[in-house]
């Protein structure tokens, strides 16, 4: 059964339907890339399935479970965590104080036993922050931890926000453009990264993104959009020659993408 | 050789604390009452803190909470004839429940908007709640008596400045548990902390239950400095006041709250020390009535020149002397370094072989 | 009928003073999406500028010289003006300034000008004159008393009810015919889009200074006429009494617009006087005096529809 499934999602944003009856699945242990133009519904897509929006039709499920009236941070709980466009960090807070909020549905201690400083919660907040500092260490980023988030480059900020959603603990993580903004030699080292977290971690990787050759290096499958509809899907190599999807991106004359 | 460390955030503490605790004991007899008041609106400035500077929410009606608190406590105590600490209990109740309240409309409205809302609210419950006879004693207002293990006016402000030590370790297990950091995150990004599982609503209001039942329990520690709670008390101007100590204090800092509600309650008292003492301007032209100009002028300058208040002055000052300290640590290491009389291959912990 | 009679006015009289207080607002909000809580302050301040013209200097004893509001009144205005200029250089120099830390500044700076005016002429209540005292007179008495007052309803109609009406008549004329020149064009563009219209050579500080200016001098009418409502100056009226009926009424009526403000006020104060009157016949005991029902409008307007009657954006 696939860990994470969408079921005709369509949305209408004033007069454009944003997105118009998407099918989606993703396996355990996959990495599911979702490749389109501008504007093609990639992010919209992100949001109806991680709850930051509701869909005008269709449903989403998770492991078989009916998740479309859940909330987004209920939907945290059940195993997505996901990334957003713009950075999503505190930004008033450390490297490392993101690290411990992000694990707010695994601190396993009640909110009264923090107030009053009760040793469970003492105890659980030190494993918190090993576990924050492993996570940091596993992004490379360890030394950074007590640093404020306004000293650090864009590309830095990036890695620091995927360490959080990491920090969360999901089973299927949602990467929103995780590509954005980087140089070519730091979007490859992220794509190996990526790799190795699927390995070890053992999580299911949902990718957005516009740096075509990276996508289709380290996906499995990969879905493509086009003004809010499924364009093709397949796997790399055939999206990779596919003619429909050379022309949305580059126009009648191309015959491949990357 | 070593160079003397500073242990300078841990001894500053201290030092600050051990003051504090000797403070009562210093104060003139006549004063302690308003001594006690000052430590109060300390505490008050820990509630404002909660609300505007973790929740990042907007609060132009604090004094509703702290009233509510203040006469539920006097209700408490008077018609329901429980003991004070209960009576203490039950104030930070209704402070909640009223700041729980206000929270389920913040979750509706933004911006602006909230901010008038808080302000209807706070005049509202000064004309309304506070007239209510039944409730409150009308305008000759509602008696609140002490304790009685702490009826005299010393013994009061020494329980008042438990009670604020109380309150800020509580402030310091928030800001460094999973609670304190949900409310935190959602105020500075509510997608980032719903995508981190935080409940973004049941946590925005549990940062109004804070900020109200601590706003609540120092209504209820005010009734009884002197014993008696009328609705003038809490006049909608007060709010004001207490929004224009948070700017003061710096938002976001538990130490500049603190420092800010001792000031501005402290600020009448001072001046009139000041006029009479210091033959001068302009001590010899301001008196206590001109406090409310004073935190005006003082909320001014800080957004002209020091948008973080009390904080970022003391942040600037403690800036200024770690950078001296490091400077002439520096310079120590230099005048050892170039001294031919000491042997710098031998330093602390060389002990090889040992 | 003559109860409704008496809401109609009631609601009239009081309401054009909100009015005129929401007109300022809802322009400096307009023109610089500022909510200036020292909208009312500075209209007492003019209003005590006036006040000392008046008494001769002599702030004592001094008498209220008769007629002399007339001139008086000049002079306030203008200082109404240029505080209100002060206030927006203030604001414009403020670090990090978001809505609602403009908010609390004006908020300070009323506070300030509260204490200023607590300074100079301590808490005690000054007589202050209208402009036209009395009401008018349908038939005289022989003796040269008024036999019988213009009423309506019930209520006896003063001049300075009249006059506080006339003044709102003429300065919405006078705004709407402004909006229509080429200053006033150039304001609204500025409001519309700073960056645009500072590309187009409208000088973005001098629209501001111009709306915080008029703003000002409604401001002073305002406080002139508001004191003459109770025939009493103390510092911190307009604070205490008309700002947050003038808030609310800018609100009711929609915050970016001026026939809004205008419709808002009179609105509102027939609001607030219906349901007193409704309250009173119906000899509810309910607690609290009889412009709370004003708070209760604007938390009314703000959890139901915070764009108000005649306002485009929430």
């Amino acid at each position: 059964m696939p860990v994470l499934e969408a079921r005709d999602i369509a949305i209408r944003f004033g007069g454009v339907q944003a997105l118009d009856g998407i099918d989606f699945s993703v396996d355990e242990w996959e990495i599911v890339g979702i490749l389109g133009p501008n504007g093609a519904g990639k992010t919209t897509f992100f949001n109806c399935v991680s709850g930051f929006s509701r869909p005008d039709r269709g449903s989403i499920h998770f492991r078989g479970q009916d998740i479309t009236a859940m909330r987004p941070d209920e939907r945290v709980a059940l195993g997505i965590g996901r990334t957003f466009q713009q950075v999503g960090l505190v930004r008033s807070f450390t490297v490392a104080e993101n690290l411990l909020a992000a694990q707010h549905l695994t601190a396993a201690y009640t909110n009264l036993s923090g107030f009053v400083g009760a040793p469970r919660a003492r105890a659980r907040e030190r494993v918190m922050r090993d576990r924050a500092m492993t996570v940091l260490e596993f992004m490379g980023l360890a030394d950074l931890a007590g640093e404020t988030l306004s000293g650090l480059s864009y590309g830095t900020l990036k890695m620091v926000e995927v360490a959080a959603a990491i920090a969360v603990d999901p089973q299927v993580l949602m990467l929103d453009e995780p590509l954005a903004g980087l140089a070519p030699e730091e979007a490859t080292e992220f794509g190996d990264r990526l790799l190795v977290m699927r390995r070890e971690l053992g999580l299911a990787v949902v990718i957005v993104d516009h740096h075509v050759p990276q996508v289709l290096r380290v996906a499995d499958y990969v879905y493509v959009l086009n003004f809010g509809s499924l364009l093709a899907q397949g796997s790399p190599e055939e999206i990779r020659v596919n003619p429909a999807v050379a022309e949305a991106y580059m126009g009648k004359e191309a015959t491949s993408v990357a | 050789m070593r160079v003397p460390q500073i242990r300078g955030a841990r001894a500053g503490v201290l030092v600050v604390a051990g003051a504090a605790a000797l403070a009562p004991l210093l104060v003139p007899e006549v004063f302690l009452n308003v001594a006690s008041r000052a430590i109060l609106f300390g505490i008050v400035g820990l509630s404002i803190n909660v609300l505007i500077g973790y929740t990042g929410q907007v609060s132009l009606g604090h004094a509703a909470f702290v009233g509510i608190g203040a006469f539920g406590a006097g209700f408490a105590q008077t018609e329901m004839v429980l003991p004070f600490p209960v009576a203490l209990v039950f104030a930070g109740l209704t402070g909640g429940v009223a700041a729980v309240v206000l929270g389920g409309v913040a979750l509706r409205v933004r911006g602006l908007y909230l901010a008038l809302v808080t302000l209807a609210y706070g005049i509202f419950a000064q004309e309304v709640i506070f007239n209510i006879r039944s409730l409150t004693g009308g305008g000759a207002g509602m008696p609140a008596p002490r304790p009685s293990f702490a009826t005299g006016n010393l013994a009061y402000a020494y329980m008042c400045l438990g009670l604020l030590g109380v309150a800020i370790a509580f402030d310091r297990r928030l800001t460094s548990s999973r609670a304190g950091r949900a409310i935190q995150a959602l105020r500075d990004d509510e997608r980032v902390a719903a995508s981190w599982g935080v409940n973004v609503t049941a946590y925005k209001l549990l940062g109004f239950v804070i900020s109200g039942a601590m706003a609540g329990i120092a209504g209820g520690l005010l009734a009884s400095v002197e014993q008696i709670v009328a609705p003038l008390d809490f006049a909608f101007t007060l709010s004001l006041t207490f929004l224009l100590m948070a700017v003061i204090g710096g938002v976001g800092s538990r130490a500049g709250a603190v420092v800010a509600g001792v000031f501005v309650a402290s600020l009448p008292t001072l001046l009139d020390a000041a006029h009479r003492n210091i033959p001068f301007p302009p001590f010899s032209v301001l008196n206590a009535s001109f406090s409310p100009l004073v935190v005006a002028l003082l909320v001014l300058i800080g957004f002209l020149f020091f948008p973080g208040g009390f904080a970022e002055v003391g942040r600037t000052i403690a800036g200024a002397v770690r950078a001296r300290a490091a400077r002439s640590r520096a310079a120590a290491a230099v005048a050892v370094a170039s001294d031919p009389l000491i042997d710098v291959s031998v330093g602390e912990g060389a002990h090889a072989g040992a | 009928m003559k109860a409704v009679l008496d809401v109609l006015v009631i609601g009239l009289q009081n309401g054009a003073i909100y009015s005129l207080v929401a007109l300022g607002l809802v322009l400096v909000y307009k023109a610089t999406r500022v909510l200036n809580f020292a909208h009312g302050e500075v209209g007492t301040t003019a209003a005590f500028v006036a006040w000392v013209l008046i008494v001769g200097g002599d702030t004592e004893r001094g008498a209220l010289t008769p007629g002399a509001l007339w001139w008086a009144a000049i002079p306030a205005v203008v200082v109404g003006v240029l505080l209100s200029m002060g206030v927006s250089t203030l604001i414009g120099r403020l670090r990090g300034s978001s809505a609602v830390t403009s908010l609390v500044a004006t908020v300070a700076i009323a506070l300030l000008l509260v204490a200023t005016q607590l300074g100079f002429f301590r808490a005690q209540a000054r007589r202050f004159p209208r402009f036209v005292e009395g009401s008018p007179c349908l038939r005289g008495a022989a003796d040269g008393t008024c036999a019988r007052e213009l009423t309506i309803g019930s209520i006896v109609v003063s001049w300075h009810t009249l006059i506080i009406l006339a003044v709102l008549g003429v300065t919405s004329l006078l705004l709407a015919a402004f909006f229509r020149t080429r200053w006033g064009t150039a304001l609204l563009a500025m409001a519309q889009d700073p960056y645009a219209a500072e590309l187009q050579g409208i000088s973005v500080r001098r629209m501001t200074m111009l709306a915080w200016g008029m703003a000002g001098a409604l401001a002073a009418i305002a406080g002139i006429l508001g004191a003459g409502v109770f025939n009493q100056l103390t510092p911190g009226l307009m604070l205490g009494t008309f700002l947050i009926p003038g808030f609310t009424a800018a609100v009711l009526g929609g915050i970016t617009s001026m026939a809004g403000a205008a419709v808002g006020g009179i609105v509102l104060g027939i609001t607030v006087a219906a349901a007193n009157q409704i309250v009173q016949s119906l000899r509810w005991n309910l607690p609290g005096p009889p412009h709370v029902a004003v708070l209760l409008v604007l938390m009314a307007v703000l959890l139901v529809r915070p764009r108000g009657l005649l306002g485009k954006e929430a």
